[in-house]
This record gives structure tokens, C-alpha cells and sequence, in this order.
């Protein structure tokens, strides 16, 4: 054996004892997971100590202004930097933030609400009726792009009473506005121009350092009425993707790591860390179709698509059992109460997908696109080769794409576009309140671009409607009209999973799969 | 010699010129739109006036002209425009970052030599095939391994399993020096094995290239050790040649960089530069291209002007 | 990544010398075991539809994330597919790719090379410099780029591949171009009044191949490389095929479902770029016996 050759074997047998150390190195699947409760509610802190670290995966906090917020990840800034006029407490009930106090007219289209006198920005400055009215004013505005908006849209006046008191006056009854208020966020729009990058509110943080897309760290507030706040930093870094996550958290580098994959819980769990128990659904995965052009203009085609689905199977190997399937096309869970029972479902059936695909005019050989992300959301990518298969077993074919966001984004995104022949893996995030929830059905909301008449008008008529049985009627119905007519395709629930090391509390996730840290403490 | 310098100089302007009007007119030309990027596809019923004062404010509803002038304006005054995202300006952004690139190039540069002259010089000495095979095998290794392997292994092997180092984060020198060396090391480390081996190989063949060179053998002849040759003759005038590919290892360097930084999450150039491609941060992504540009550039140029100086065979022919 | 530094011109043996430019290369050891290592996984990967046990793209649900076995040698993945022929068949994108690739950037970069080299003055300087800015950007930034441009579908990739890898080789072919031009058959030629196409075609062609199909070799072991990066962030070719990257990406991305699975694919990776870049110094080894 010559040096030479000598040297090639060394190298691949070197090369092949790397991977193997490697093999060595990383842990093998466990058992399926439990998801643990969190916690009762703590005391109030008497000083701020320790170091929270927090990862995010794949993307970062990239701004901060809190009216303007599109990204999950950063949800907990909102509490932790700001205050709104009401909030959910752990339970998800609303109660006072810097509103005091409100009362409503009987009509329920005047709300008057007292304000508290002690809040302050940052340099002092008081909070008062005048700042509240200007960001309400600013989330109203159409020029910006608020997530609040379409929940405070029927506000037609908001008024200066006295300096710390404002009256608002809606357009058509409504008993959720403080509901609704719970995300329009108080910001200093004395400040607006730097609102993206100062991170200036009355909340119990603030800002020391911030670096965009990368990390941001959070020091206590001196001007906090609330006292101290209980931890002495907090810092949310961007992990690359979720196995360096997961990687980093075993290691023990992150406190908490959110929205751990389903494929990753195993490996999480462990005796020193334990899941966030949320207290809702926190979204749903959903393909969305065009319904004003190409194949799924056709309400047979969607239905078609529906029975194509195999839900139960996409569940088992995409997300390991941990997402409700949606048999009936509901953008409401299965778990939730407000849940349609009595819906009619669709059944994995691919003959009657067949049949439905021919009446719709949807020829054998016909080639629908996927459109999906790359390096996130792989789950999609899972669902969608099951599709592929099952559609080719009844002579359609599936090309699947993935793009990176902005090109993702620009084929369907906002409301209004036409894309023919695409069917678009989106995720559509469930706000506990299902006035809310199946907002995201209506027309302008919904890229499927469909518009139902008798929907929208019973989008309209619930949140005025007081008898909870009666709005339940409402709700009843909206979710069979969606169901027969599919605009978009739900696939399966899922709630955001949250892991954190057991030195952490007081943390939890809203129905929304929103983490709150405004309470949490770090031991040790 | 002076007319040498000049054309070179010349060239260089028109080409960075150029390179700034296509890095401007690529941005525009992929599809793709920094507008709906900002709303991140959450935000539902966005209404179109939302979109057009977005547009606004990005400068981006303007001629293309216009925007161009306005942007090179700026340049000459300093301002490098914002992030179409954050509202900083590119040069606050670029003052955040570059600490931590500039830390795990030099690093990984050291890295780097320190692996591969003492086994080029030893590769030299000895002569020996088992050591020349070894050095090529090595080399061949590193360069067969992607970057973003060797820091995942390393990361699992000394950030998770053994706990010796941090895997992710920095620390700034100025603040901790000590700490931010250990933050920097494994990325470092990674690097530098990803920039060791064309190092190695370009040395190897530098020195064996001077290696049959007649005043090598006088050298020998002299009764020289074979260690004293290399030393005193070898290297130095090895390293003439190596020099001109010095612009082929900064930009495995800054290549790796960018790799590097992304997998072991450092506030970096590089993750900034990635960052700003998927987001279609025009505001950023043109300024650090340019200056990239512009960077390399420079160094070829001065690359050049130096070998021209050293090497006075070059100035009559310089296409040699 | 190239291994020999591309503005040096080799120093090219006359033609008679040349015959036995191959028995030269095949006395070379490295060069036997990586011909023999690359027409293994040429022979594996692209025989697939034979030497694979199953079709890539059948699934087996009851055998999620399987780990390797009798039945499945490396085990199955996410949706129940047999990895080892996705692995091989993944092979076979991958090679493809970086034969594609590697022709074309052979094409671009040869004749942008030849004309920087054939025109004196201004054009062939800016030609040069736009090739040395371009060597200069970090291959996976314009590769990203220009995914982003043109999306990443298997052909888009291929181009883009191509055009990221022309401009070295536009270097070399002008370095050994300019050497051609001052050797004695040329100035032969020359004289005797052949016209510049012909001379191209007949002397300089000819002459500077052997150089340049070296570095093919070293040019695919590149494209797999970077295909392998581009795949690592989700821009490579689309499911339901696969490439070797993709697999290790994806493998990657469950990595603590199934340990198993980014292994073989990051393997293959390492062995073929090792076995084409081995080839690609010893061919070039063999055409310049003082470089050795």
C-alpha cells in the first residue's frame, strides 16, 4: 500500500469516525411527549435578579414598534415593553391595565374608560387620555399597517373627557371592546419617528441593546408602576434554526425556547425543563386556494381537495400526533367550545375526491403547484408529499416549491391576488375569541378571496349579539357555511409549544400561543 | 511604473461605478418586494393606502433614477441610507456587526497559518512522502467538508456534550476580551480548518514551485542544512507568489464567514448580508455589497501595487 | 475552494510529451482509487433504477423516521421512504447538477476567457476585473441571490451553478491562453498567415484543453459543494426529489428524531468531492510532472 493510498483510507475512515462520534453524540427518540401544567400565580418580586434567555428560531425581532408588530416571536416585547388600556390575565379573562376602570352605555355603542395616573415613558413623561387617543387614532389609521386594526375597525370617535378619562363611540354594538383593546398597544407617539428602534413604553422593561434580526436584551424599568420588575435581564437571541435551538437548550445556553417542532419534543423533555401549558389553540394550518380564479373557483374542486386531504396521517407523521385534525373544514378547533358539532365532515375519501374533480372540470393530468417556505414550516412540506401521492394515485400531480419569504409572500399575499392553480401552505394564528377567529374567513382578510353575503353579515351581527347561547347560534352557523363551502382547506390545530428549564416561573402562553413573561421570575 | 498604477486605478473607479449601478438594478429586478416583507404576511385587510405609504417611505415609489441619484448623493455625504426594517441607519448597523466579523476573521486567519506554514515548512524540510501525502490528505479533507458541518459537529461535541464552550452569542472585546475570545473560538476554530486547507495547499505548491530553482540547489550545495534552506531562501521568496493569492483566501475567508456566523448565530456581516437577501433590505444589502466591492477592490489593487513594487519584472509585463 | 491557484500558468509539455501524459496519471495511486471511487458512485447513482431495493417515492407510514434495519439498510425518513435509495437516487440529482453545472461554466467560462485573452487594451482588462469582483463575492451569497431571482427548481440551479463558477475558470483559460500565444507552434502559425479563427480552433484549442478539463473535475466537486449550502437553507432542488444536500438538510432538521439520517448523505457528500477533487490534482499533477 503506497503512502499515497495509505493516506486516502486514513482520511475517509477519519472522516467516517467523525460522523460516527457524531452518532454517538446525539440521542435517539424517546417516548411520546406529556405536556406539563405550569405553576399557580406568584408573589409580587421585591428585586429584579438573574439572566433569562430566550431563543427564537429561524427569524428575528427586527423592529419594535407595537402597533405595527407581524412577527409571533416577539409577542412577549408587547408585555414586557408596553401596557395597553386592558390585558388577559393567566386565566384569559380581561382585566385592567392602564385602564382602571370602564363602563359601557346600554346600547352597548358608548364605552367610557378611567385611566391610571401613576404610568410613564421613558424620561418621565406621563402617560395620559391624550396618548391613548392618538394610538388608537394611529392603529385606526388605513396608511398603517396594524394587526389591531380589523378588531377596532368600528370605532367612529374616541374622546378626550378629562385627562385621565376617554370615551369611545362604535359604529354597531359591541361587548368585545376591551377585548379588542388588549392589542392596541400604548405606545410614546411623542416619538414616532424612532418608535421602531426605541422601544418606549410604560411597560415594566426596557430597551438596553438592541440589534436587529439578532438580539435584543431587556433591563427593569425605573419608571414602572408596577415597582420592581423580576428579573435583572432578559435576552432573546435568534437561533439559526430550530435543531441549533433545541441543541443550545439541552445544552443549557437558552432558558426557554418557543415554538418547539413536534418532531424536536423528545429530545426537549428531560427532567430539568417542562412544557408551557397553553390555555387555547394557538393556530391552524391551512392551504389556501384562489376562489375567484383557475380550478378552485369551483366550490366541487375545494371540496374535492378536502377529501383528498388524509389528515389523520399528515397528523401522525408531520407533527406526531400533536395537532387536531380538522374533519370538518373548521377554522374553529375540535377542542374548543365553541366548536360546531354538528358539522358534516370530509372523510379521507379519494374516490369521491375523483368525482368531485371531474364534475369540477379538473382533468386527469392537471398539475397543481404547492407553495410553501424554505427552511421553515417543514411540516408543510411533510403534509404536502402525502398529498402529492394521494393526488397521484387519481391522476393529478403536485409540483412542490419552495421559495423564501418575500418571493413566498409575493405570489398571494395581501388579499386580492390571483393564483390560479396554486394551493398556498399558510398558518392562520386562532385568537381565543371566535368573533376573531373567523375574521380570518371574511373578504379582505382571507386571501382565498371568497365573499359569502350571509358570513359577512353574520360577522357583523355577533359580537353585538349579549346572550352567549345565541351568539353560539351565530357562531353555529358561520362554521357550516364555511364548511360547505371550503374556501380554504384546514388541515389540522396545533398549539405553539413552548419549552423552558424548571428555574423559570411564572411564564405562560396565552390562547393565542403568545408567550407572557411579565410575571416570570428566574431561580438561582 | 506610474502609468502601471494609473490605469489600474482607473480601471478600478469605472468598475466600482459599475458595480454599483448593478447591485442597485439586481435588487430591483428579483421578485420579491421589501413592502409586504415589512408586514410580514400576518397582518390581515391591509389596506392599499397602508402599502402606498410603506412605498413612500422606502423611497422605493420613485423612478429608478431618482433613486439611484438620491442613493449615491448620500454616499458622497456619508449617509449610507437605512434598513427598510429597523430604521437604522446602514452605518449604525455596520458599527454593530463589524466588531464580531473583523474577530472571527482574524481568528480563524491565525487559525489558519498556524496549521498550515508550520506543515508547509515541515512538508518542505522533510520531504518525506508519507508527510507530503498526509499534508494533501488534510488538506483535501478540510476542503471536502462544508463549513457548515465541521461547526454543527463541533457545536454538539464541545457545546452540548462536553460544556467547555458557549455555542452561540458574543461578547464584545472592548468589554470582556477574555470572554469574547471563548465566544469567538469555536466559530473560529471552524473557520480557520475551512481556510487551512487552500492555505496549505497554495503554500505546498509555492514552495515546491521555488523548490527546483537553481539557488535552492546552490543553497544545498553550499552545505546548508535542509532545514536552514527553507527557512532563509524557501519561504521567503515562496511567500512573493502566495502573496497574489492572497485575494483568493480573504475571499474563502469572508465566504466561510458568512456560512460561519449564520450556523453559530453571531451578529456578524455575514448574517446581516443573508438577512438582508431574504428580506429584500435594499436599504442595507446595497451598501454592504458596495462596500464590499469596493473592500476588494482596494485590496486587489493595492495587492497589485505591491507585487508591482516587489517583483520589478512585473512592471514591463504585467500580464505575467 | 479551487486547489491550484488559477493565475499561474502551467507550463505545458510539447506534444509528444503528451502520449504519455496518461500512463503518467495512472502510475499515480490517488488517481487510481479516486477513478475508481467516482465511477463507483457514477456506476451507484445513476444505475439506481437498478441497484436501489425501492422506488424513492413510495412511502411506508406504518415506518415513520425508521431506523436502519434488515428491510431498510439506512432506515426510512419522515414519510416512511426507504433512505437508502434516496440516497442513491439522490446521487443522481446531485451528479447531474454538477455535471450540468460544470459543462456550463466550462462553456462561459472558456470563451470569456479566450476573448479577455485574444483582446489587448481596455476590453480584456475590464473582463478580467469583472471576473476577479465576481470571484471576490462569496459563492453562497450569489447563489442566494440568484435563487431568489429565478427560484430554485433543479434547471434554475444548474445555471446558476454554471454562471457562479465561470469566472475562475475565465481566469485560468485566459492565464493558459496567454502562455499558448507565446509558444513556438503559435508564432509558427502566425507566420505562416493561418487566420485567427482557424488558429483558435486547430492550435489553441486543442492545446489548452487538457489544462482546463482538469480543472472540470475540481469545478463539479465545487458544485456539489455549494449545491450542498444552497440546499442547507431550504433553496435546492424541490421535493419530491432530492439531492444529496437536500437529504442532509433534511436529516439535519430531525437530527435528534433519527440520528441516522443526515450520516449517509453527508457521507457521500465528503467521499465524492474528495474522490473528484483527488482526480481533478492528479490529472493536473500529470500534465506538469515539475508540479508534482
Amino acid at each position: 500500500m503506497s503512502a499515497q493510498r495509505k493516506v486516502l483510507v486514513v482520511a475517509m475512515l477519519l472522516a467516517l469516525l467523525a460522523t460516527a462520534a457524531t452518532v454517538a453524540v446525539t440521542s435517539a427518540a424517546g417516548a411520546p411527549a406529556t405536556i406539563k401544567q405550569t405553576t399557580a400565580p406568584l408573589a409580587a418580586c421585591k428585586k429584579s435578579s438573574g439572566t433569562l434567555t430566550y431563543g427564537i428560531a429561524g427569524a428575528g425581532v427586527s423592529q419594535l414598534d407595537p402597533n405595527t408588530i407581524n412577527f409571533a416571536g416577539q409577542a412577549p416585547l408587547q408585555t414586557l415593553l408596553y401596557n395597553a388600556l386592558t390585558k388577559y390575565n393567566s386565566s384569559m379573562v380581561v382585566v385592567p391595565d392602564l385602564a382602571t376602570s370602564w363602563r359601557a352605555s346600554k346600547d352597548l355603542k358608548t364605552w367610557w374608560f378611567n385611566l391610571r395616573k401613576d404610568a410613564r415613558y421613558a424620561l418621565g413623561r406621563p402617560f395620559t387620555a391624550e396618548d391613548a387617543r392618538a394610538n388608537i387614532l394611529r392603529v385606526l389609521d388605513p396608511s398603517v399597517p396594524s394587526q389591531a386594526r380589523s378588531n377596532v375597525q368600528d370605532i367612529r370617535s374616541v374622546r378626550v373627557i378629562s385627562k385621565y378619562q376617554i370615551r369611545i363611540k362604535l359604529g354597531s354594538p359591541s361587548a368585545l371592546l376591551p377585548n379588542a383593546l388588549v392589542d392596541v398597544k400604548m405606545s410614546d407617539t411623542a416619538d414616532v419617528a424612532n418608535l421602531a428602534k426605541s422601544g418606549n413604553g410604560t411597560g415594566p422593561y426596557t430597551v438596553s441593546e438592541f440589534i436587529p434580526n439578532q438580539s435584543i436584551t431587556l433591563v427593569p424599568s425605573s419608571h414602572w408602576f408596577g415597582g420592581k420588575a423580576c428579573i435583572a435581564k432578559i435576552k432573546f437571541v435568534r437561533e439559526p434554526d430550530s435543531t441549533a435551538m433545541v441543541t443550545d437548550f439541552k445544552g443549557g445556553n437558552l432558558d426557554m425556547i418557543w415554538q418547539v417542532r413536534p418532531t424536536d419534543v423528545p429530545a426537549v423533555q428531560s427532567s430539568g425543563t417542562y412544557f408551557l401549558q397553553p390555555k387555547g389553540v394557538s393556530g391552524a394550518h391551512v392551504w389556501e386556494v384562489d376562489t375567484t380564479s383557475g380550478p378552485f373557483s369551483d366550490v366541487r374542486a375545494r371540496q374535492a381537495l378536502n377529501y383528498a386531504t388524509d389528515r389523520a396521517t399528515m397528523v401522525k407523521a408531520a407533527f406526531f400526533g400533536l395537532a387536531t385534525p380538522s374533519f370538518g373544514d373548521d377554522l374553529i378547533s375540535a377542542t374548543s367550545n365553541a366548536y360546531n358539532k354538528n358539522l358534516k365532515g370530509y372523510k379521507f375519501d379519494l374516490t369521491k375526491a375523483k368525482q368531485l374533480f371531474d364534475a369540477a372540470g379538473v382533468k386527469p393530468g392537471t398539475t397543481f403547484t404547492f407553495w410553501a417556505l424554505a427552511g421553515r414550516r417543514d411540516e408543510w412540506i411533510t403534509m404536502a408529499q402525502i398529498l402529492q401521492q394521494d393526488l397521484q394515485k387519481i391522476g393529478l400531480n403536485l409540483d412542490i416549491r419552495r421559495s423564501d419569504v418575500s418571493t413566498w409572500l409575493g405570489k398571494f399575499y395581501p388579499a386580492g391576488k390571483s393564483y390560479p392553480g396554486y394551493i398556498i401552505g399558510n398558518y392562520f394564528s386562532m385568537p381565543p375569541n371566535p368573533t376573531y377567529a373567523l375574521k380570518q374567513g371574511q373578504f379582505g382578510s382571507c386571501e382565498c378571496n371568497w365573499k359569502n353575503n350571509t358570513f359577512e353579515a353574520l360577522a357583523k351581527k355577533a359580537p353585538g349579539v349579549v346572550d352567549l347561547a345565541a351568539r353560539q347560534k351565530v357562531y353555529d352557523q358561520m362554521q357550516s357555511i364555511f364548511s360547505q363551502a371550503a374556501p380554504v382547506v384546514v388541515v389540522a390545530h396545533q398549539t405553539n409549544i413552548v419549552a423552558a428549564q424548571k428555574r423559570v416561573q411564572g411564564a405562560w402562553e396565552d390562547a393565542q400561543g403568545n408567550v407572557h413573561l411579565e410575571d416570570a421570575r428566574v431561580a438561582g | 511604473m506610474a502609468r502601471y498604477v494609473l490605469r489600474r486605478f482607473l480601471t478600478s473607479v469605472v468598475l466600482l461605478l459599475l458595480s454599483s449601478i448593478l447591485i442597485f438594478l439586481v435588487m430591483r429586478v428579483i421578485p420579491g418586494d421589501p413592502t409586504l416583507t415589512k408586514l410580514g404576511g400576518t397582518i390581515k385587510d391591509v389596506d392599499p393606502r397602508a402599502l402606498e405609504a410603506i412605498r413612500h417611505e422606502l423611497g422605493i415609489d420613485r423612478p429608478l433614477p431618482t433613486q439611484y441619484l438620491n442613493w449615491v448623493g448620500g454616499i458622497l455625504h456619508g449617509d449610507f441610507g437605512q434598513s427598510y426594517f429597523s430604521q437604522f441607519p446602514v452605518t449604525t448597523l455596520i458599527g454593530q456587526r463589524i466588531g464580531a466579523t473583523v474577530e472571527l476573521a482574524v481568528m480563524a486567519m491565525l487559525f489558519g497559518l498556524a496549521i498550515a506554514v508550520p506543515a508547509a515548512t515541515l512538508g518542505a524540510i522533510w520531504r518525506n512522502r508519507v508527510v507530503d501525502a498526509l499534508l494533501s490528505g488534510f488538506a483535501a479533507l478540510g476542503m471536502a467538508t462544508p463549513a457548515f458541518v465541521t461547526g454543527i459537529v463541533l457545536i454538539i461535541v464541545f457545546g452540548l456534550k462536553l460544556h467547555w464552550l458557549p455555542t452561540q452569542g458574543y461578547v464584545s472585546f472592548q468589554n470582556h476580551p477574555f470572554e469574547s475570545v471563548k465566544t469567538t473560538l469555536l466559530p473560529a476554530i471552524t473557520l480557520g480548518i475551512s481556510v487551512a486547507a487552500p492555505t496549505l495547499r497554495i503554500l505546498r505548491t509555492s514552495l515546491l514551485e521555488i523548490g527546483s530553482a537553481s539557488y535552492i540547489r546552490t543553497a544545498q550545495g553550499k552545505g546548508l542544512l535542509r532545514r536552514q534552506v527553507v527557512v532563509r531562501h524557501l519561504l521567503p521568496n515562496a511567500s512573493i507568489p502566495a502573496l497574489t493569492t492572497v485575494g483568493v483566501i480573504v475571499g474563502h475567508l469572508l465566504g466561510g464567514a458568512v456560512v460561519v456566523e449564520y450556523v453559530f448565530a453571531r451578529q456578524g456581516l455575514g448574517t446581516l448580508l443573508v438577512d438582508s437577501v431574504f428580506q429584500r433590505d435594499y436599504g442595507v444589502l446595497q451598501a454592504l455589497v458596495l462596500i464590499a466591492a469596493a473592500a476588494f477592490i482596494t485590496t486587489s489593487l493595492v495587492v497589485d501595487i505591491l507585487y508591482g513594487v516587489i517583483d520589478p519584472r512585473l512592471r514591463v509585463n504585467p500580464e505575467t | 475552494m479551487s486547489a491550484v491557484n488559477p493565475t499561474v500558468p502551467l507550463e505545458l509539455p510539447s506534444r509528444g510529451v503528451r502520449d504519455h501524459v496518461l500512463s503518467r496519471l495512472l502510475r499515480q495511486p490517488a488517481a487510481v482509487i479516486s477513478l475508481v471511487v467516482v465511477g463507483l458512485i457514477v456506476l451507484g447513482t445513476f444505475g439506481a433504477p437498478l441497484v436501489a431495493p425501492y422506488s424513492p417515492t413510495v412511502s411506508d407510514y406504518t415506518r415513520l423516521f425508521g431506523p436502519p434495519s434488515w428491510s431498510h439498510l439506512l432506515g426510512t425518513d419522515e414519510i416512511g421512504r426507504d433512505l437508502l435509495s434516496r440516497v442513491l437516487y439522490g446521487g443522481r440529482t446531485s451528479l447531474t447538477v454538477a455535471a450540468f453545472a460544470t459543462v456550463i461554466s466550462m462553456l462561459i467560462g472558456i470563451a470569456w476567457g479566450f476573448v479577455a485573452g485574444l483582446r489587448e487594451g481596455w476590453i480584456g482588462e475590464i473582463l478580467m476585473r469583472i471576473a476577479d469582483a465576481a470571484m471576490g463575492m462569496p459563492a453562497i451569497l450569489l447563489g442566494l441571490v440568484l435563487v431568489a431571482a429565478f427560484g430554485a427548481s433543479t434547471l434554475s440551479l444548474i445555471l446558476i451553478l454554471g454562471a457562479l463558477f465561470a469566472p475562475a475558470t475565465a481566469r485560468l483559460a485566459r492565464s493558459t491562453l496567454l502562455a499558448e500565444l507565446r509558444s513556438e507552434y503559435h508564432l509558427a502559425a502566425v507566420s505562416v498567415g493561418a487566420t485567427r479563427t482557424r488558429i483558435v480552433i486547430t492550435e489553441l484549442l486543442p492545446n489548452t484543453l487538457p489544462v482546463l478539463l482538469a480543472r472540470a473535475s475540481l469545478v463539479a466537486a465545487d458544485a456539489i459543494f455549494v449545491e450542498a449550502s444552497l440546499s442547507f437553507v431550504g433553496l435546492g432542488v424541490q421535493p419530491p426529489d432530492a439531492s444529496w444536500g437536500t437529504l442532509l438538510q433534511q436529516g439535519y432538521t430531525n437530527l435528534y428524531r433519527s440520528y441516522w439520517y443526515p450520516i449517509f448523505p453527508g457521507i457521500m457528500i465528503l467521499v465524492a468531492v474528495l474522490a473528484l477533487n483527488t482526480l481533478g490534482d492528479s490529472v493536473q499533477r500529470a500534465l506538469d510532472p515539475s508540479r508534482s
